[in-house]
């Protein structure tokens, strides 16, 4: 169950590169570095971190759309200059257990829109593809980068991109170079992209899905959302134990 | 493409094998022009895919064939026949290479032909291409990987209907199920995987490597039991010299160049 906590934590800080805003029940968070192609700095990580808590927190909040400002993309990947400057195996290991956004973003329990355009490299696809609905502008170009860069996506990509579109078109984009990133056409063909549209509607079609997505009950949502994603990885039977199990919990709606 | 053979290898009779630029190159070549596996071939590339995968000289494999087609399928003309199916088994040894792997498929790709395909990481087929797994025709189920790769590979409801039915579709139908990563018509399918091969070859060896064992072992375990895997996987390759070298091109500007170390 999603935790829960009386009231939404106010975020209080000066750094603006990624902001958490809410209308009525929907929340949305805002990639802002644009002069950076909105590049995941650790600090952009910690915020999204807080973005995402304050989502799940939030009783009144039923969906969350992630979106990239400025012209250029949603997001070119994590900051392989702030890369550079890691620290030991060890303590680089410790701080993403401390703080392990990928692994709250995967077992979140309310829905998840991401809303891409332009650039969704590396760390920028690997956030599209743990979103439960994906929608892009027809500008958008899709790519993995890193064994180019002599390691391996580590935003979950290995595990979420495969199970988006199929393993046989994942690995193959995994190990392409940049010449052949994937358009927004084919994302769409692939099933990456559940809406194509043009960049100037992008946003609003993004609202427009989440507000179908909260005249529902939460607790449906996140039933739904438990019931696809955790069933997925057990035997039928136990899946459909699950499916009981949670029809169960829901009180009527009257 | 001309072929520069850096070193050559011992004869095979059932397997032509060269290594260029980092790439590894097998040919299958069977006794008729349908290429089919025999046992010797199953020895030959069990040891050749073996030797491959330890020869740090070789980043990646294809594999491909002599003639108009793949494979289509095995020798064998009774499976129930035999006690020792292993010996005609090479599927797992294919798919256990922790090289990437690039099957580059025409003609027939049928039977165990097929189940050779699907232990690939990469396929890509040329036009006039035939897939099918049709055992059910001669009152078997495939016996080299099929029941369990097809499934993964393109879906159970899918694949049971071409198991049962024992159809076969062509490359077209092939890349919309997900059973192929590419078709090509204006060029052989061999220099598209071997094209593909070489930029492979040129990411870094280790993350490659370590990329194949993430997405493999991942798609066994819940997603966060994979995230892990993925963590500890990506942690280890801190202290590689081509993640320092990855990152320095990076900041340079430049191609970087990858040893593998």
């Amino acid at each position: 169950m999603p935790l829960r906590r009386k009231g939404s934590r106010s975020l209080k800080v000066t750094d603006k590169s990624v902001i958490y805003s809410k209308q009525g029940s929907i929340a949305t968070i805002q990639l802002n570095r644009p002069e950076s192609i909105n590049a995941i700095t650790q600090s952009m990580r910690d915020l999204i971190y807080d973005a995402l808590m304050a989502y799940s927190h939030d009783e009144e909040a039923k969906a969350c759309i992630i979106y990239g400002a400025g012209e250029r993309g949603f997001c070119s990947g994590a900051d392989l200059i702030e890369f550079g400057k890691t620290r030991s195996q060890t303590e680089s290991r410790a701080i993403r257990k401390r703080r392990d956004l990928w692994g709250l973003l995967s077992q979140i329990e309310k829905p998840l829109i991401a809303a891409v355009h332009g650039y969704v490299i590396g760390a920028g696809l690997e956030i599209t593809s743990l979103c439960d609905i994906r929608v892009a502008s027809e500008d958008a170009v899709f790519g993995m980068p890193e064994v180019a860069h002599g390691f391996i996506p580590g935003a979950g990509g290995t595990q979420s991109f495969p199970r988006a579109i199929g393993k046989t078109h994942a690995m193959k984009q995994f190990l392409s170079d940049r010449s052949d990133r994937m358009t927004a056409q084919r994302a769409f063909e692939l099933g990456l992209i559940h809406k194509m549209v043009s960049i100037d509607v992008l946003l609003k079609t993004a609202f427009n899905l989440a507000e179908e997505i909260v005249v529902t009950d939460l607790e449906v949502l996140t039933a739904m959302k438990t019931a696809v994603l955790d069933g997925w990885y057990m035997p039928m039977t136990l899946g459909l134990n699950l499916e009981k199990r949670l029809i169960g919990n829901i009180k009527p709606n009257n | 493409m001309t072929l520069e053979i850096d070193f050559e290898f011992k004869n095979f009779s059932t397997v032509q094998v060269s290594v260029k630029e980092h790439v590894g190159l097998i040919r299958i070549q069977g006794t008729d022009t349908s290429n089919l596996i025999n046992e010797l071939m199953a020895a030959e590339l069990k040891e050749v895919i073996k030797s491959f995968d330890d020869n740090p000289e070789v980043r990646v494999i294809v594999l491909s064939s002599k003639g108009s087609n793949f494979s289509a399928g095995s020798a064998l003309e009774n499976p129930f026949s035999r006690v020792d199916l292993d010996s005609h088994r090479i599927a797992s040894h294919v798919a256990n290479a922790r090289k990437i792997t690039i099957a580059s498929l025409r003609g027939k790709v049928l039977d165990q032909g097929m189940e050779l395909a699907l232990a690939c990481d990469i396929r890509f087929a040329s036009t006039e291409t035939n897939f099918g797994l049709t055992h059910v025709k001669s009152g078997c189920i495939p016996w080299d990987g099929g029941t369990q790769r097809l499934t993964r590979a393109i879906g159970p409801s899918r694949a049971l209907y071409l198991m049962l039915t024992g159809a076969k579709i062509n490359e077209i139908q092939a890349l919309e199920y997900g059973l192929v990563s590419g078709t090509t018509s204006e060029v052989h399918d061999e220099q598209l995987s071997l094209e593909f091969g070489s930029i492979v070859a040129n990411h870094g060896p280790v993350a490659v490597q370590y990329l194949k064992e993430a997405v493999n072992s991942g798609s066994d375990l819940s997603i966060e039991d994979g995230m892990r895997l993925e963590l500890d996987l990506a942690t280890l390759l801190h202290s590689t010299n081509d993640r320092a070298e990855g990152l320095r091109a990076f900041a340079e500007k430049r191609k970087p160049k990858f040893k593998g170390d």
